[in-house]
C-alpha cells in the first residue's frame, strides 16, 4: 500500500509547483501506471516517494510506514529502478549485488537464489563479473532491476523501467511485475509508453503541472471520456488542461 | 577540420565564463565572485612566479650572464610542458568523450590529430607566453632593447610547446599502444603516475637542497651557481634553446637565422609526429575506447561468494574500493603516503653526506628530550594525515549518486561512521610508510615515533571528522569529472587548510603551556586530553545534526 496525503513539491523557492497537493492512495496487489508528459512532476512524485526529495508539505506512507517520521523502515519497504544509471561504474554487477544484498540484510541463502534467479532471467550471468560501465545502457537497466528485487520489496517502484530494454527483456519485465503485484505487492511505474500502461496496469494516474487530474482502471477512464485508447485519453486530459491553461 | 577545431577551442574558453560557473543553487553574482576569487587566486600565484624571476634575473645579472635566465626560462617552459601535459594529452587524444562521435564526422584520421594537437597547442603557448614574458621584459629593460626585440619575443615564446607535446604525444602513442590491450589500463595510469611524482619530487628536491641561506638573494645566488653546469647539460641536451636565447639577444642576420630556426625546428616536430603516428591515430583511439566493450565478450570466471556483510562494512568496502578503484581518487587520497616517506629518504640521504647540517641529527636529537621528540612526531604524523582528501570529499565524491544513498534503509549515522572509517583507513596508510621509514632511518627514537604516530590519531580524528561535516554541510554534487569533484573542491581545500591551522593551534597550546611552567610530559598530555575531548564532541555532532542534514541534502544541479 502507497499512500500520499497532501504531498506538494516546490522549486525555485516556490515559483514552480512540481507537486501540487497530492493524495492518493494504492492498494497492494496492483500494478499502477504514472502516466504524464514530460515535466508533469511523475519523477519528481518518484523521488518524493523514495526519499531522494523532502516534501515541502504533506506525508507518504509505504506500507502504513511513515516515511519522513521513520524513514529507515520505511525504504526497507521499497526497490527502486531510477531512469538514469548514475551509479557506481567500476563496481562488478556481481560487487553492486552483493553490496545492495548486504544493506537490504538479505540472507546468504536467499540472496544466491535471487541473483541466479534474475540473472537468469535477464540473461546477464555471462556478465556479472565484468566492470558496470563495460555494459550497454539495456544491461545497466537489467542490472538496476535485478538490484531493486534483491531483497523482494513488497513495494517495487520503477522510473521509465522499459527504456533500453530489448524485446525480450521487456517482454520478461513486463511479466515480472504481474506475478509480482499477483503475490500481494504493489508496483508502482512511470511510463511513456501508454501501449504498455494500458495492457499491463490495474490503475493508472494521470499527472499534469503537478496535479493528479485523471485515476482509476484503464478500462473505466477509457469508458468515461469515450475513447478506446489510453492514449486518446492521456491526449484528451493533457489537451484539455492545456486548453484551461 | 577547421570548424572541429573552431569547436574545440569554443569549448575550452566556454570553461573559463563566470556564467558557467553558474548552478541552480547559485545566483549569478555569487557565480561571478567564485569566478573572481578564482581569479585572484591564480594572479597571487603568478605575482609569486614574476617574483621568483625577478629574484633569479638579478642573481643572473650579478654573475654577468642575463641572458641565460632567457635560456632557463626557456628550458623551464619546457620542462613545465612536459610534466603537465602528459596526462592533459593522454586524455585528450585517447579519454576524451568525443572519441566515437568525432569517428562518425567526415574528418580524416589525421585532421582529428591535428586539431587535438593544435588545441593543446594553443593553451599550452599561453602559459609558455605567461611564464616567459616577465624575464623577456627584464631583459628588454636591463638591456634596453628596442620594439623589434619584444615583437621577436612574442612571436618565438609560444613556439615552444611545440617540441615537447611532440615527444609527448608519441611517447602516449606508445603506452596507449603497449595498455590498450591490458585489462588494469587504470592500476598502469596509477602506478605511472606515482612513478612520475617520485621522479619529479626526487628531482625538484635535488635542485632545492642545494641552498640553505636565509637572505633570498643570496639563496637565488648560491642556487644558480651551484645549478648552472646541471643548466648548461640542459641547454647541451636541448641545443635548439640556445637558438631561442640568442634569436632574442642577438641582432642582423644570425638571429633571424636562431629564430627561424627555432621556430621551424618546432612546426617540423609537429609536423612530424602528425604525418607518422597520425594515419593510426583513430583507429588506435577507438580500439582504446572500446577495452571495456571487449571484456564483456571474455566473461571472468565467475566467483561464488555470497558471504554477507553489515550494512556498515558494506559502505566502508565501497568507500575504500572507490579510492583504490578511480586513478584520480586514489592519486589525491594516497599521494601522501608515498610522498613524504620519499621525503624522508632524501631528507635522510641527504643527512649521510659529510658536511651536511643534517648529519648531526641522531647526535641532534639524543639532546632533545624525549616527549619533546614526541610532541614534533605527533604533529609531523597528524600533518601527515590532514594532506589526503578523501574524507573531506567523501559526500561530493558521491555526486548524484547522493540520491542513491537516500534510498538506502541505512541510518544516515550508519553511512556517515563508513565514510570517517574510511576517511581514518586512509589517513592510517598515509602515516603508516612516514613512519616504518623513520623508524628505519632514526632507530634511537623508536619509541617517541610510534608513541607519536599513536598520538596523531587523535589529532587526525579531529581534523577528518571536522572535514566531513564541512563536506556534510557544503557537497559539490555537481561535478562531470572525479578531478572536479576532489580536486576542484573549494571547500576541501578549506577543510585542509583549516585542519593545517588546528594542528598549529595545538602546536601554539603545547608551546604556550610549557612556557607557563608545565612539564613537556604533562603539557603534551593536557593537549592530547583536549583532542579527545574534541573528537568525543565532534563525533557526536556527527552522529546528530550533521547525519540530520546529510540525509536530507538534495542534489541540485
Amino acid at each position: 500500500m502507497i499512500r500520499f496525503e497532501n504531498v506538494t513539491k516546490t522549486y525555485a523557492g516556490g515559483a514552480t509547483r512540481a507537486v501540487d497537493d497530492l493524495t492518493m492512495e494504492i492498494d497492494g496487489g496492483k500494478v499502477f501506471g504514472f502516466l504524464g508528459p514530460n515535466g508533469a512532476g511523475k519523477t519528481t512524485t518518484l523521488k518524493l516517494m523514495t526519499g531522494i526529495l523532502n516534501p515541502d508539505q504533506g506525508q507518504i506512507w509505504l506500507e502504513n510506514v511513515d516515511l519522513l517520521k521513520n524513514p529507515i523502515d520505511a525504504k526497507r519497504m521499497f526497490g527502486f529502478v531510477p531512469d538514469s544509471f548514475e551509479m557506481f561504474e567500476r563496481l562488478t554487477g556481481k560487487e553492486y549485488l552483493t553490496f545492495l544484498a548486504d544493506l537490504y540484510h538479505v540472507g546468504e541463502k536467499e540472496r544466491k537464489e535471487h541473483m541466479d534467479k534474475y540473472l537468469a532471467r535477464y540473461e546477464l550471468e555471462g556478465a556479472i563479473n565484468q566492470p558496470i560501465r563495460s555494459f550497454s545502457h539495456g544491461m545497466k537497466q537489467k542490472l538496476q532491476i535485478i538490484g531493486s528485487l534483491i531483497h523482494q520489496p513488497r513495494i517495487w517502484i520503477l522510473d521509465e523501467p522499459m527504456v533500453g530494454l530489448d524485446p525480450a527483456s521487456m517482454h520478461a519485465l513486463k511479466q515480472e511485475m504481474r506475478d509480482y503485484c499477483e503475490s500481494g505487492k504493489t508496483v508502482f511505474f512511470s511510463t511513456h509508453v501508454l501501449d504498455v500502461a494500458e495492457r499491463l496496469c490495474d490503475e493508472v494516474g494521470i499527472i499534469h503541472k503537478g496535479k493528479l487530474i485523471a485515476r482509476g482502471a484503464p478500462e473505466t477512464l477509457m469508458k468515461d471520456d469515450m475513447v478506446s485508447t489510453l492514449e486518446d485519453l492521456f491526449l484528451n486530459l493533457t489537451g484539455k488542461e492545456k486548453e484551461k491553461a | 577540420m577547421i570548424p572541429y577545431l573552431k569547436v574545440l577551442i569554443r569549448q575550452r574558453l566556454a570553461a573559463w565564463n563566470p556564467v558557467s560557473f553558474q548552478s541552480a543553487k547559485k545566483s549569478k553574482n555569487r557565480s561571478i565572485v567564485s569566478f573572481a576569487l578564482i581569479m585572484l587566486s591564480m594572479v597571487m600565484l603568478y605575482a609569486m612566479l614574476v617574483a621568483l624571476e625577478y629574484f633569479m634575473f638579478g642573481a643572473f645579472q650579478q654573475i654577468g650572464e642575463p641572458e641565460t635566465m632567457l635560456a632557463l626560462a626557456g628550458i623551464l617552459c619546457t620542462l613545465m610542458t612536459v610534466i603537465t601535459s602528459f596526462f592533459y594529452v593522454l586524455s585528450e587524444l585517447f579519454f576524451s568523450k568525443d572519441v566515437t562521435f568525432v569517428s562518425a564526422l567526415p574528418l580524416s584520421s589525421r585532421e582529428i590529430l591535428t586539431a587535438k594537437l593544435l588545441r593543446i597547442w594553443l593553451g599550452e603557448a599561453g602559459i609558455a607566453l605567461l611564464i616567459c614574458l616577465p624575464v623577456t621584459v627584464l631583459y628588454g629593460v636591463s638591456q634596453a632593447m628596442g620594439l623589434l626585440y619584444y615583437l621577436k619575443a612574442l612571436l618565438l615564446i609560444p613556439f615552444i610547446p611545440m617540441v615537447p607535446i611532440a615527444v609527448i604525444t608519441l611517447l602516449s602513442f606508445v603506452l596507449i599502444r603497449a595498455s590498450a590491450l591490458w585489462k588494469r589500463r587504470e592500476a598502469l595510469t596509477v602506478v605511472m603516475s606515482m612513478l612520475f611524482l617520485v621522479v619529479y619530487l626526487w628531482g625538484e628536491m635535488q635542485f632545492t637542497m642545494s641552498s640553505q641561506k636565509d637572505d633570498i638573494s643570496a639563496a637565488v645566488l648560491q642556487l644558480v651557481l651551484k645549478q648552472k653546469p646541471l643548466l648548461d647539460m640542459m641547454a647541451g641536451l636541448y641545443p635548439p634553446i640556445r637558438w631561442f636565447s640568442d634569436a632574442l639577444t642577438q641582432s642582423g642576420h644570425m638571429a633571424t637565422a636562431n629564430w627561424l630556426g627555432f621556430a621551424a625546428l618546432a612546426v617540423a616536430a609537429l609536423t612530424a609526429v602528425v604525418l607518422l603516428v597520425g594515419g593510426t591515430y583513430q583507429h588506435l583511439a577507438i580500439k582504446q575506447n572500446e577495452t571495456l566493450t571487449r571484456l564483456n565478450a571474455t566473461a571472468r570466471r565467475s566467483v561464488d561468494r555470497h558471504g554477507m556483510r553489515t550494512p556498515f562494512m558494506a559502505l566502508y568496502r565501497r568507500e575504500i574500493r572507490e579510492i583504490f578503484l578511480v586513478p584520480t581518487y586514489t592519486m589525491n587520497c594516497l599521494a601522501s603516503a608515498v610522498i613524504f616517506p620519499i621525503i624522508a629518504v632524501i631528507t635522510m640521504m641527504s643527512a649521510g653526506k659529510a658536511g651536511s647540517e643534517l648529519a648531526m641529527l641522531p647526535d641532534l636529537l639524543k639532546l632533545v628530550p624525549g616527549v619533546l621528540i614526541t610532541a614534533i612526531a605527533t604533529g609531523v604524523f597528524a600533518l601527515t594525515s590532514n594532506l589526503n582528501l578523501a574524507v573531506a570529499t567523501s559526500i561530493s565524491r558521491e555526486g548524484v549518486r547522493h540520491e542513491f544513498f537516500r534510498t538506502l534503509p541505512v541510518k544516515p549515522q550508519t553511512q556517515l561512521a563508513a565514510k570517517l572509517m574510511m576517511g581514518l583507513t586512509l589517513n592510517l596508510l598515509s602515516g603508516i610508510p612516514m613512519a616504518i621509514v623513520l623508524m628505519f632511518v632514526l632507530p634511537a627514537i623508536r619509541a617517541e615515533l610510534v608513541i607519536g604516530f599513536l598520538c596523531s590519531l587523535l589529532f587526525s580524528t579531529a581534523t577528518s571528522t571536522a572535514s566531513l561535516m564541512i563536506d556534510v554541510a557544503h557537497p559539490k554534487f555537481g561535478w562531470k569529472n572525479e578531478t572536479e569533484a576532489i580536486k576542484q573542491n573549494g571547500m576541501a581545500t578549506i577543510a585542509m587548510f583549516g585542519s593545517m591551522a588546528f594542528l598549529v593551534v595545538c602546536g601554539a597550546a603545547f608551546y604556550g603551556l610549557h612556557a607557563l611552567g608545565l612539564h613537556y610530559a604533562l603539557t603534551l598530555l593536557a593537549v592530547c586530553a583536549a583532542a579527545l575531548g574534541l573528537d568525543v564532541l565532534l563525533l557526536r555532532r556527527l552522529t546528530g545534526k550533521a547525519a540530520e542534514t546529510y540525509i536530507l541534502q538534495e542534489v541540485q544541479i
